[in-house]
């Protein structure tokens, strides 16, 4: 950890509304597209344009489906995707605490 | 030179804290966002739709059995209160166990704690209410001030959950001021001891059964890409 750490964090969660998406994903198995929404207040065209961010780069998986003869959208977080997390909180922390030991 | 170099030293520590403080922010938002999360998947329709349930099944048991006027309501209501916590606190436990989560987790202990003053302040009046001698009790009155602190702990709660908490919570006080109105001014003759106990199990029962019907109807979302 040195003072280069915040250019090591990832670019593609390194965007606010993609922090947020990861952050509801990574405390849920899966969450509903209009759950995430509905959390973020973010309009539809938004959160496609971060979720196909996301999935492109591997970090979320996006899956259709029925139920009760309504058509559901889930997405999740992949492998992938929760190792990028975790290794981005892990840098936040890092950086927060080397702060913490330069003062 | 020299003043360059000291001011690009002043940079680069002044950038760090600033990294820093900005790392420290993200994680709060971070941390906060995955409690909502946890908290969401709380399934609210379940709840809802059970405490309406009690409300509307006490409203009918309490009539059938005859426990109607100011001597049976503050008490009778006061237990069916605590039956309904009691009720809604097992299936939050359950729902917990299900998803292999902590029972009495930060968001959960966030929103109890943000229901309590208002639910306790209910709880008083109602043992106030009590103490009064039965023929100076007013139960409209009462169910009127219950509503209205019914609706500031759901209020107080939207501000950690979703799904129009803020507005039920809203939609409780306005009838609690209407019913305070008409029990202060000009109460209808259909609005009286006799009464308030379907009164009660409308305004506890079925609204919240509303509201969890509703829940139930649009908790799965609609394909919206």
């Amino acid at each position: 950890m040195n003072a280069d750490s915040f250019q090591q964090l990832d670019k593609v969660i390194h965007e606010k509304n993609r922090m947020a998406i990861m952050s509801l994903l990574a405390a849920s198995k899966e969450m509903s597209f209009t759950d995430i929404r509905e959390s973020l207040k973010m309009t539809d065209g938004n959160l496609i344009t971060h979720i196909r961010t996301l999935q492109k780069a591997g970090y979320v998986a996006v899956s259709k489906s029925y139920k009760e003869k309504r058509p559901l959208t889930t997405c999740r977080l992949t492998a992938e995707g929760s190792d990028a997390f975790r290794g981005y909180v892990d840098l936040l922390e890092g950086i927060v605490q080397l702060a913490r030991k330069t003062n | 030179m020299q003043q360059k170099g000291l001011a690009r030293f002043n940079f680069a520590l002044q950038s760090n804290s600033v990294n820093a403080n900005w790392a420290e922010e993200n994680l709060k938002t971070i941390r906060s966002l995955m409690e909502q999360a946890r908290l969401y998947r709380r399934a609210m329709a379940p709840l809802a739709l059970m405490v309406g349930t009690l409300g509307v099944v006490a409203a009918g048991l309490a009539q059938l059995l005859g426990w109607v006027g100011p001597e049976y309501f503050a008490g009778y209501w006061l237990g069916v209160a605590v039956v309904s916590a009691l009720a809604a606190l097992l299936l939050i436990r359950r729902q917990a166990l299900k998803s292999d989560e902590a029972f009495w987790s930060p968001p959960t202990r966030r929103v109890a704690q943000a229901m309590l003053p208002m639910l306790a302040a209910g709880l008083g009046l109602g043992l106030f209410e009590l103490l009064e001698h039965p023929g100076s009790r007013d139960s409209v009155r009462l169910t009127a001030f219950w509503l209205i602190l019914y609706g500031g702990a759901l209020h107080a709660a939207g501000f950690f959950m979703q799904r129009g908490i803020k507005l039920l919570g809203w939609l409780y006080v306005l009838i609690g001021l209407f019913l305070l109105y008409f029990s202060a001014v000009s109460s209808p003759p259909s609005i009286n001891e006799n009464a308030v106990h379907w009164l009660m199990g409308l305004s506890f029962g079925i609204i919240n059964m509303t509201y969890g019907v509703y829940l139930k109807l649009t908790l799965e979302p609609m394909e919206t890409e």
